[in-house]
């Protein structure tokens, strides 16, 4: 038998000190009595000494009344107290202990037995060492033990899981080990998923049928897990569980956790101005009340500025409420871009890990360029000025050959004349491609008509917005014998002359090329200034995507998989903790980083020749890696009632909001208890006046 | 059970006795069971031979008796002389004793009123039939200092007007009853010693009262049957004592002695004390049988005239 336990004794017990003696001293007071003079009292008094001496129980008779206001006055403090009692039932021989360590369960809204706040996590760990004391040592004790030969020892494995799983002990009847593994576990800053912990659990949670012999099958039954966690899970409508799982899933956290987080921070060059570059960093919160709060912007971990951002509160269906602010910056080289969120004292925020995101910004990339063909002097000129990081040229045949090596050693080609058909018979190459009087094969655009001949023709209109033909005016030039061209359905038209299209853009299943489909060389345009422009603005176009600007950002518990160039032996991975791990790659040069645990920025370094948008510091190589929890749906901190799992059976014995764990409150019957007393003492007192 | 809020006290004979109701009493008379010597010549029947017009008996004459009671036709036969002996008819003695304490005046109607009007009804028959009355007043103080200049006063609990006789006395008797006012205790056990002491020759004697003493009935009516009256002991009740209609917490105060009895009214204690009262007066009635007590116990609200003409004629009260 369990006895309750009260979660306000003081409040119970100090208005029961009031209440109880007030009760008493109003009954000392005799009772007011309506006076009446009658003829004589002499039968009045024998009839009430003869009921009182008929009466069974004459002392309890005499206070009926006030025994009864005694009882309800008892049950009322009594509720007032709290009691709850532990309705959770002993738990199984075998248990798989399940504590999830996630983001959202370093959100500090839950309360230790002191009323101080608590994570989530201490929350859950506190309950799972509750768990594993109320575990059967086995053997029973004393006499009766040794009388019924006592039980054996219930035992448990523990498993911590966010975005992965881990055991962090195996099967054991040892409380000490079990204790130790649950107070070892550590808060991470990853999405929660069910499903790597599910499969880790598998083996023994998931109920098996065995066959026997003959025909006869037997069904084991699984080890059912326990389960602390704040539901929050990101894969519970596609998680591919295992079948013939019990989860008795025991619900931390509450609802209406005020967070205030960093969902999405990410770097791009403005479009106007390429040089420029801009950081949109994307805020949540989910206050109930409106938050005023200042971004700090820092670039390589010095604080850059400073913006204030007025957040709405979560609506009414429970969406949190959402702002951004952008900061602009010119930044060539690389860097590591920071945004924090700067929370003042005293005010809500359940979750820290979330405030802070990073962004590393790669250097600028040098591309590669390769002139196919006769180009001629302006072309030669336009791109010899360019910021590159080669130039060469080649003649078709060394183009078709390069074509065939997957590493080619170029990006761009600037291309005035195609190999023939039969160098090419799969149609135009994967690549990019700057074309200048040379069709590409493939059927794209269709030659109507080579050009020559005395007509001349000029540029009647063109994509006067295309990052290509910025500030390109093509109101001085004559082409002189303008071929007749038509684009096919992969081919877009950028400028039309007097008889037809002359300008295309061809984008399909990695070709990207530009297509000037007179030859410039026939036409007054590389004497105008705006030709190398457009060069310079078409190489860059095609192969800027190429080079990113910002590294791609990892979230914590994900695996960055990344290329070092080839023959790099050791990299050296630097955690932000500043814990170093020396990883090996591939031959290939391919290197698995993670999976990341912290968030912040995540250093490979290696000897050798750095990758083309690697810094090199101090003679090492250096890659930066970012790594930022930027997680709406971890960051809204929501605590569900139930786990919504397929395939699993899920035994919700969590609490209720106004209970204690795996408790049932006591008051609501309590108080209904009192009210029957209510009334029956009305009944009773109704009985002793009725006449 | 209450007290009479405002009562009416009766100011002369005329209050007391209807016209009407004086017309039918005028057609009865006392009788008594037993049969008591008289005083003075009066209608009843006595135990002495006497000169009523009635014929007894005979017996010899021997000498000195009257000759003018000798039977001559007798004489005439056998030649013996034998003398007629006739009736005698004496006065009866009637002593009604009302209570005059203040549990008398509760009662709507007040039993105290309905004692003075039977005491009145008793009186005027006594009196028209030629029987002594007398009339006394038990209690603290049954005549105000003020109105005691006529009657004579015997001790303190009692206040008498004793022999009565003849119809010009009625008004007499009327007055005396009138001026009697309940206050105070009862004291019947010491108010009957006094009354039985101070007796005049026996006769019927009739008690007005609720007979509440809480000192006990007991040694007051052997006090008076013990002096050879014939006892009629009418308890007069109210009809709240009867049957109580109150209710609630109440502080009940004796009117007589000021004892104070907190009770709350419910069912079962209503039931209780009605079968108390039933109890006290059965056992009332039983001490009185045995004691050949002629024994009533009356509502207040009880006519006149029906206890006169029925029930006290139905116990032979009166004829």
């Amino acid at each position: 038998m369990s006895w309750p336990t009260f979660l306000s004794p003081w409040l119970g017990g100090i208005a029961a000190m009031i209440a109880i003696p007030t009760l008493v001293l109003l009954y000392f007071l005799k009772l007011r009595r309506r006076s009446m003079d009658v003829s004589t009292t002499l039968l009045w008094k024998k009839s009430i000494e003869d009921l009182q001496a008929n009466a069974p129980f004459q002392k309890l008779r005499k206070n009926i009344l006030l025994l009864m206001q005694l009882i309800v006055l008892a049950l009322v403090l009594f509720a007032l107290a709290q009691p709850v009692l532990d309705s959770a039932l002993p738990p199984p021989p075998r248990s798989i202990i399940m504590i999830d360590r996630s983001a959202s369960m370093g959100a500090l809204d839950e309360k230790d037995p002191n009323g101080d706040p608590e994570t989530r996590l201490a929350h859950a760990k506190r309950e799972a060492l509750a768990f594993v004391e109320s575990m059967s040592s086995g053997g029973g004790t004393g006499a009766l033990g040794a009388l019924f030969g006592g039980s054996s020892a219930d035992e448990a494995m523990v498993i911590a899981f966010d975005g992965g799983a881990e055991v962090v002990q195996p099967f054991t009847s040892s409380k000490a080990l079990l204790r130790e593994a649950i107070q070892a576990i550590d808060p991470g800053e990853s999405t929660t998923r069910i499903e790597p912990a599910a499969k880790t659990a598998e083996p023994y949670a998931a109920s098996k049928t065995i066959s026997g012999e003959g025909d006869a099958f037997t069904t084991v039954e699984g080890v059912p897990i326990i389960l602390w966690s704040d539901g929050g899970l990101a894969d519970s409508a596609s998680a591919q569980l295992p079948g013939g799982l019990t989860i008795d899933y025991r619900r931390v956290g509450t609802d209406n956790a005020p967070n205030l987080a960093i969902t999405s921070m990410q770097a791009q060059r403005v479009f106007e101005r390429p040089s420029e570059i801009e950081v949109f960093v994307a805020i949540q919160s989910t206050d109930t009340q409106q938050r005023e709060i200042d971004v700090e912007f820092g670039i390589d971990g010095v604080g850059a500025r400073v913006r204030r951002i007025t957040l709405p509160p979560r609506n009414s269906e429970g969406e949190p409420g959402t702002g951004g602010v952008v900061f602009k910056l010119e930044r060539s080289d690389a860097a590591v871009l920071s945004a924090a969120l700067i929370i003042p004292e005293g005010q809500a925020d359940a979750l820290e890990a979330d405030n802070v995101a990073w962004a590393t910004l790669a250097p600028a990339r040098r591309m590669s360029v390769a002139m196919v063909g006769s180009p001629g002097v302006f072309v030669r000129n336009a791109l010899t000025h360019m910021p590159l990081a080669s130039l060469d040229s080649m003649t078709p045949e060394e183009f078709a050959a390069e074509l065939k090596d997957p590493s080619r050693s170029h990006e761009v080609y600037v291309i005035t004349e195609w190999p023939g058909a039969d160098e090419l018979p799969d149609g135009p190459p994967v690549g990019r491609f700057l074309c200048l009087g040379a069709v590409p094969p493939g059927g794209a655009i269709t030659v109507k008509r080579a050009g020559g001949g005395d007509n001349v023709g000029a540029m009647i209109r063109w994509q006067r917005d295309h990052p290509a033909l910025r500030y390109v005016d093509f109101d001085p030039t004559r082409i002189l014998g303008p071929p007749l061209l038509e684009a096919g359905d992969d081919a877009v038209v950028l400028g039309t002359g007097s008889e037809g299209p002359l300008l295309f853009e061809i984008d399909r299943a990695g070709t990207r090329a530009l297509v000037v489909g007179f030859d410039v060389l026939s036409s007054t345009w590389p004497r105008e200034w705006t030709f190398p422009l457009f060069i310079a603005q078409a190489v860059r176009y095609l192969g800027d995507d190429l080079s990113e600007l910002a590294s791609p950002v990892a979230r914590p518990g994900e695996v960055v998989r990344t290329t070092v160039p080839v023959g790099v032996t050791s990299v050296r991975h630097t955690t932000p903790d500043g814990e170093r791990v020396t990883l090996r790659p591939g031959p290939d040069g391919s290197v698995v980083v993670g999976p990341i645990e912290r968030s912040g920025v995540h250093t490979l370094s290696w000897e050798g020749e750095p990758g083309a948008q690697d810094a090199v510091v101090n003679g090492r190589a250096v890659r930066l890696i970012a790594a930022s929890m930027q997680d709406s749906v971890e960051s809204e901190l929501a605590s569900n009632q139930t786990l919504d799992l397929s395939r699993a059976e899920v035994i919700t014995s969590n609490r209720a909001d106004d209970g204690a764990d795996g408790s049932t409150p006591l008051w609501p019957l309590l108080v209904l208890l009192g009210l029957v007393v209510v009334m029956v003492e009305w009944y009773v007192y109704n009985q002793k006046v009725r006449i | 059970m209450l007290p009479t809020t405002t009562p009416k006290r009766p100011e002369s004979l005329d209050d007391l006795l209807t016209g009407n109701l004086v017309a039918k009493l005028s057609s009865i008379d006392l009788a008594s069971k037993k049969m008591f010597a008289g005083k003075m010549k009066g209608e009843r029947r006595s135990k002495k031979r006497g000169e009523s017009v009635e014929f007894a008996d005979h017996r010899p004459y021997v000498r000195g008796d009257d000759t003018r009671f000798i039977d001559w036709n007798i004489f005439g036969r056998l030649d013996r002389l034998f003398l007629k002996l006739f009736m005698e008819e004496e006065d009866l003695s009637l002593h009604v004793l009302i209570d005059t304490s203040a549990s008398a005046d509760c009662g709507d109607p007040s039993k105290f009123l309905f004692c003075q009007k039977v005491a009145a009804a008793l009186g005027y028959v006594g009196l028209v039939n030629l029987n002594r009355v007398a009339i006394t007043g038990f209690g603290d103080d049954p005549i105000p200092v003020e109105e005691q200049d006529g009657p004579s006063r015997i001790g303190e609990v009692t206040a008498s007007l004793r022999d009565l006789r003849g119809r010009r006395r009625v008004h007499d008797m009327g007055r005396f009853i009138c001026s009697l006012t309940p206050s105070g205790g009862s004291r019947f056990t010491e108010a009957a010693k006094r009354v039985a002491l101070s007796r005049r020759g026996k006769g019927v004697m009739v008690l007005l009262s609720d007979c509440f003493f809480k000192e006990g009935y007991e040694q007051g009516l052997r006090y008076l049957v013990g002096r050879g009256y014939d006892l009629v002991v009418i308890q007069v009740l109210s009809p709240e004592e009867l049957d109580p209609k109150v209710g609630g917490d109440l502080r009940l105060k004796d009117v007589e002695d000021g004892d104070v009895a907190e009770v709350t009214i419910s069912a079962p204690l209503l039931k209780r004390y009605k079968a108390n009262l039933g109890a006290y007066c059965d056992q009332l009635r039983m001490f009185c049988a045995r004691r050949e007590i002629t024994h009533m116990t009356l509502p207040s609200d009880t006519p006149i005239e029906t206890l006169m003409l029925e029930y006290l004629r139905a116990r032979g009260v009166v004829r």
